[in-house]
């Protein structure tokens, strides 16, 4: 028997889904989120166990075709230089994210007004502010005010601590006169809100034991399901559907018997990250969406952004924090903006690291060729152990539209539903950024005291930032969602998630996914009266 | 580590295989006495290597152990397993094993676990332990060398 019929149903419970359902809860309507993962129990994360660098290759992975997860779907990423990296659970994502958490600069809702590519966004830095300042308060975020790289922001939480190995890099970027910052992070550096302080884990990667970092099963779900939210777990959807009037009616689900059910609602909300949204509308056909739900614009699963990552990591002479403390440390917004002097437009931020395990150092050394088997392993090992620090370069992608999501035609999930395909290449811009930033960071490393540097370019597993495939603007040609979020066809349908980005910044982009989330669930209540003209 | 039914039983390797397993992971990591750390191809590391094998590379293990052993048999007479640690060594390196598909597929899970053995860990000066629930003291750092960055000002780009 199918359930009764509810006002909203949202569609996972990540990032983006958890706030939304949140600020929703205020309505007072009947509020359903639909999750195909389980709740974590994070007394059984990976750093509760002295092998936890080496679970971190298993069911705590970021790769969802090598974890192999009952709650995961397998996404073909044959065609792709970099392969999505994911988590399905209650709190989506936020369970394995670094914590790292950039806003978006002003200029990054202006890309086409201010460098003549791509598209400018309909909304701007201002309209997003209050929002980003009330998802702060809500996650709990670290960091110092007064970096010169943004227009002023509250500070929550002192910073996470510098260490040696943010000092070292500290002082090489002084040497160059280069900006660096501690980066802004959603870890908790005091008691916040019932949860417990940093104690330096390392192993924000496989999830916080602790629950200082901030995914949002901890921080805004607890609150969303006081306020009368009814969250449904190990519930995978297959399809949204509608009526003849193009209004979504609701969607079908299997639940975690594998039964189907059909959930009806007044409005759906996705929340299933830049490649589960087009995934679901590409997979709800019908005879007034033949080409796959608000699609008429076809430009849903298209316009596929990551963020292509270098990483560069330096070796140095003296023993640094290794795998002590958060990964997050400091961050360089030396070459965020546009340079016209430059071979590409836009920029990238460096995010600092902090060093590596113990099993990372000996992976990575053994990948690089600076570690040999036989019997000056032990030795050549010593010399890397907790002697690695370096960073990353998270290059902005540009939208095009040959960077899609499709359904896979034969590759299918536990459920049967298909599975997506990923096809993306990297631009020049991309690969020139990237090269830049690579020549800029062995600069900066060398002047702190590297003697040896390592780079990969772009990692390929470093897919994390799904962004672009469903975006939003004011034109219904060019775009899926308007200006608040909503379908352009599907009336009562909403997006909250990356997929609804325009462009994908030179940053983290889940403090801006959450902030939009909660702006487009504010827009909602304020427009509850007409919701749907 | 929780039960998955993608890894093999240990019990099912039967003893030649774990002996040849043993001599080559030695190999790769040989004991060292000086340093005080055990070889991979301690029975205890060897137990937890054979475990963390996903039984879709088993028979590919298998048969590489047992190529391994075919070709010292046919050349020298002898079993792979048989030979001192510098003959074991020796054909590594003269028969370029590191690049054999077994030492591929073998060698992070022998990362993985020969770098969490505590006997390991203690002789690098890392604690045995899980970090949670004690974690780690990190220094804080000199948040005055930020005073240059400062004195630069704004950096952030007008959008108006």
């Amino acid at each position: 028997m199918n359930p009764e019929k509810v006002d909203v149903l949202v569609v996972g419970a990540g990032a983006s889904g958890a706030a939304a359902a949140w600020s929703l809860a205020d309505t007072r309507m009947r509020i359903v989120c639909l999750e195909q993962g389980t709740w974590m129990n994070p007394s059984e994360y990976p750093t509760s166990q002295i092998d936890w660098e080496s679970r971190n290759f298993g069911s705590m992975g970021i790769n969802p075709n090598y974890r192999g997860r009952d709650t995961d779907y397998a996404i073909n990423d044959t065609d792709s230089p970099i392969s999505v990296a994911n988590f399905n659970a209650v709190g989506g994502s936020t369970i394995l994210y670094a914590g790292h958490f950039p806003r978006f600069h002003p200029s990054d809702f202006r890309v086409r007004s201010l460098d003549g590519v791509a598209y400018d966004w309909p909304i701007d830095y201002a309209t997003l502010e209050p929002y980003y300042d009330e998802n702060d308060r809500m996650m709990g975020v670290s960091g110092l005010a007064g970096d010169p790289a943004y227009p002023p922001k509250p500070q929550i939480m002192p910073p996470v601590p510098l260490g040696r190995s943010g000092e070292t890099l500290a002082k090489g970027f002084n040497k160059l006169g280069w900006h660096w910052w501690p980066s802004d992070t959603a870890i908790a550096t005091e008691d916040y809100d019932g949860r417990a302080k940093c104690i330096n884990l390392g192993g924000c990667y496989t999830g916080c034991t602790q629950g200082a970092k901030a995914s949002s099963d901890i921080t805004y779900w607890p609150k969303a399901i006081r306020n009368g939210v009814e969250l449904r777990t190990q519930c995978r959807v297959r399809e949204i559907t509608v009526n003849g009037d193009d209004f979504a009616t609701g969607v079908v689900y299997y639940d975690e018997h594998g039964s189907e059910v059909h959930q009806e609602g007044e409005i759906v909300i996705l929340a299933c990250n830049g490649v589960g949204t087009p995934r679901l509308l590409l997979n709800s056909t019908s005879s007034r969406f033949p080409n796959g739900l608000a699609n008429r614009s076809g430009l849903v699963g298209k316009n596929l952004m990551f963020h292509p990552y270098a990483l560069i990591t330096g070796i140095f002479p003296d023993e640094l924090d290794g795998y002590m403390g958060p990964g997050v440390c400091i961050w360089s917004q030396e070459f965020y903006e546009t340079d016209p002097g430059r071979d590409f437009v836009r920029g990238f931020t460096y995010e600092c690291s902090r060093g590596r395990g113990i099993v990372g150092s000996a992976m990575i050394g053994m990948g690089y060729g600076r570690i040999p088997w036989g019997r000056n392993h032990h030795e050549a090992y010593r010399r890397l152990h907790k002697r690695m620090t370096g960073m990353s370069a998270i290059c902005e992608d540009l939208p095009e539209e040959h960077n899609t999501v499709t359904l896979d035609p034969d590759l299918k999930d536990s459920n049967g539903i298909p599975c997506p395909k990923i096809s993306y290449t990297l631009s020049d811009n991309s690969k020139n950024m990237l090269d830049f930033a690579i020549r800029k960071s062995t600069e900066v490393l060398k002047a702190s005291g590297a003697e040896d540097i390592l780079v990969e370019s772009p990692i390929a597993h470093g897919g994390w930032h799904l962004m672009g495939t469903a975006r939003m603007g004011t034109d219904p040609e060019r775009s899926v969602v308007n200006e608040w979020g909503r379908s352009h066809d599907v009336r009562n349908l909403f997006i909250v998630d990356g997929s609804i980005f325009v462009t994908s910044a030179g940053v983290n982009p889940t403090r801006t996914i959450q902030a939009l989330a909660l702006y487009i669930a504010d827009s909602m209540k304020k427009r509850i009266a007409n919701l749907f003209d | 580590m929780a039960s998955n039914p993608d890894l093999i039983d240990i019990n099912t390797l039967d003893d030649s295989i774990k002996k040849k397993l043993s001599a080559l992971l030695d190999t790769m990591i040989p004991p060292n006495k000086e340093l005080g750390v055990p070889g991979a191809g301690d029975d205890e590391i060897v137990q937890q290597v054979a475990k963390s094998i996903r039984a879709a590379s088993l028979q590919r293990i298998v048969d590489g152990l047992e190529e391994i052993e075919r070709s010292t048999q046919s050349t020298l007479n002898r079993s792979f397993s048989d030979l001192s640690q510098e003959e074991r060594e020796k054909w590594f390196q003269e028969h370029d094993l590191a690049s054999h598909s077994l030492v591929r597929t073998i060698g992070s899970l022998t990362l993985q676990n020969y770098y969490c053995d505590p006997r390991v860990l203690e002789t690098l000066g890392v604690e045995p332990r899980p970090p949670f629930p004690q974690g780690f003291e990190v220094e804080q750092g000199d948040l005055s060398l930020l005073d240059p960055v400062r004195a630069r000002g704004v950096l952030y780009r007008d959008a108006s």
